[in-house]
């Protein structure tokens, strides 16, 4: 990389940082874990910088390298996710008026579904966008989406609708 | 929408990233991944970018080559560097021989950071064990030119945790389904035995320092495992920029120099690519004897 492209990067970063470490936070809801996905996702993107400036959706280009970095991270085994006997009721509408707690019904989501969430709605990505990231069918994306919306139901369910 | 979100997130921590820190490891993730492109047509490299990609995605954590005698750890863990010299001053002295040796060989050049773009050599410095590395840009007045190096003290490249699996590395390679394969092990060429590639030129011989030498020169088609495109000549100071005739070919010099406890690997590669620029400067500056040249210095090595 040239100075040119090392110094147009950096610039990108310092921009892009803030949305980049929200958003690793809502897949995994660890400050410490998004900041090592968003590191993560960086030298991933400093490796294919002249590519993924040539994108044609350079934010949605970095989504994805993040989105999979967070799914690869679950995979590892220190990552992995208990077994529970039974799963929790996810139809548990959130208080009125608690944002928070959009954050914990996020987190009560399968990985994809949350993934999907995230890309559509906090990302601003599009369907065939959050599919081409997710390497699945546009039909997935809006089946998933929509029952991670129903998951959500209630007040939830206005807030991503409106 | 995105706005009650973030109202629910709040305000975020302050930040743990290091951007400098991912500059760094991009750079040498970067840096080890041209190299292996360079050497992808000549035989084990192309083992090595396998491996890399093996590692990278299954979590395989690579362990040093046992075949070949490594020196005795400091106790800190890392290898030995000289008697009296701190890893500072050995960077210095890498440095300043490179510089020089470069100069030297191509009178006027101008010598710049090919990451940065800042003027002068600079080295990345990896460690337990320490490996000094280097991508350094040279301009004259026939184009630009581009040397990879590596020093390292006893056996193979090593790597620290950023560019793990990407320098050489033996271990069990494990699968996408989960099955361990079986143990692979590869390394860079320390033999023109070693070649695959036959259209390659290799030359083999012992240096005045009793170090041994490998030059090899050869050409591919980038992208194509196992290399096609035959060698050239090269250019020596103020030849003509070398045209290999084809789409997206990579030529390249390789010189690794085996001493007793140390290795220095060098390379300086060219990739013409026509209606685009290639990642490759379109000039070779040296030829392959000039790199040997360089690489043999005794300054170059980490170790005694």
């Amino acid at each position: 990389m040239r100075a040119a492209e090392e110094a147009a990067f950096r610039e990108y970063v310092s921009a892009a940082m803030e949305r980049l470490r929200r958003t690793a936070f809502l897949y995994c809801r660890d400050w410490h874990t998004a900041d090592d996905l968003v590191s993560t996702t960086l030298v991933k993107l400093y490796q294919h910088w002249h590519r993924a400036q040539q994108a044609s959706r350079l934010d949605a280009y970095v989504h994805g390298i993040l989105a999979h970095a967070w799914l690869d991270e679950r995979r590892r085994p220190w990552r992995r996710e208990r077994v529970v006997p039974e799963l929790p009721d996810l139809a548990q509408p959130f208080p009125a008026g608690d944002g928070t707690a959009i954050l914990a019904m996020l987190a009560e989501l399968p990985p994809r579904r949350r993934a999907c969430l995230v890309l559509r709605y906090y990302c601003d990505l599009s369907v065939d966008q959050t599919a081409e990231i997710l390497g699945i069918s546009t039909g997935t994306v809006k089946s998933q989406t929509a029952r991670a919306l129903e998951a959500l139901r209630g007040p939830a369910t206005q807030l991503f609708q409106e | 929408m995105r706005n009650i979100i973030d109202e629910a997130i709040g305000a975020s921590p302050v930040s743990t990233v290091d951007v400098d820190g991912v500059v760094a490891a991009g750079r040498r993730r970067t840096g080890h991944r041209r190299l292996a492109t360079v050497g992808a047509g000549i035989g084990t490299l192309a083992v090595v970018g396998i491996v890399a990609a093996l590692a990278l995605t299954s979590g395989l954590t690579p362990t040093p080559a046992p075949t070949q005698a490594q020196p005795a750890a400091s106790p800190d863990g890392s290898a030995p560097l000289r008697d009296g010299e701190t890893p500072e001053q050995a960077e210095q002295r890498l440095v300043a021989a490179l510089t020089e040796g470069l100069t030297a060989a191509l009178p006027g050049v101008q010598l710049s950071d090919g990451p940065t773009g800042q003027p002068g050599v600079a080295l990345f410095v990896g460690a337990n064990p320490t490996v000094y590395s280097g991508d350094i840009v040279l301009t004259t007045a026939a184009g630009e030119g581009e040397v990879f190096f590596e020093s390292w003290p006893g056996g193979q490249p090593a790597s620290d945790s950023a560019t793990r699996g990407e320098a050489s590395v033996s271990g069990s390679s494990t699968a996408a389904d989960g099955s361990t394969g079986a143990p692979v092990e590869s390394s860079w060429i320390e033999s023109c035995a070693d070649l695959s590639d036959t259209n390659a030129e290799c030359e083999e011989f012992v240096g005045p320092g009793g170090q041994k030498v490998v030059v090899v020169t050869a050409g591919h088609s980038e992208g194509a495992q196992g290399g096609a495109g035959g060698s050239d000549p090269g250019a020596g100071p103020g030849a003509e920029p070398v045209d290999t005739g084809q789409s997206g070919e990579i030529s390249f010099h390789y010189a690794y120099v085996t001493w007793t406890n140390a290795r220095v690997l060098m390379a300086i590669a060219s990739d013409l690519k026509r209606g685009e620029p290639g990642p490759y400067p379109g000039v070779l500056l040296l030829t392959g004897e000039q790199l040997a040249d360089i690489a043999m210095d005794p300054d170059l090595t980490v170790a005694s």
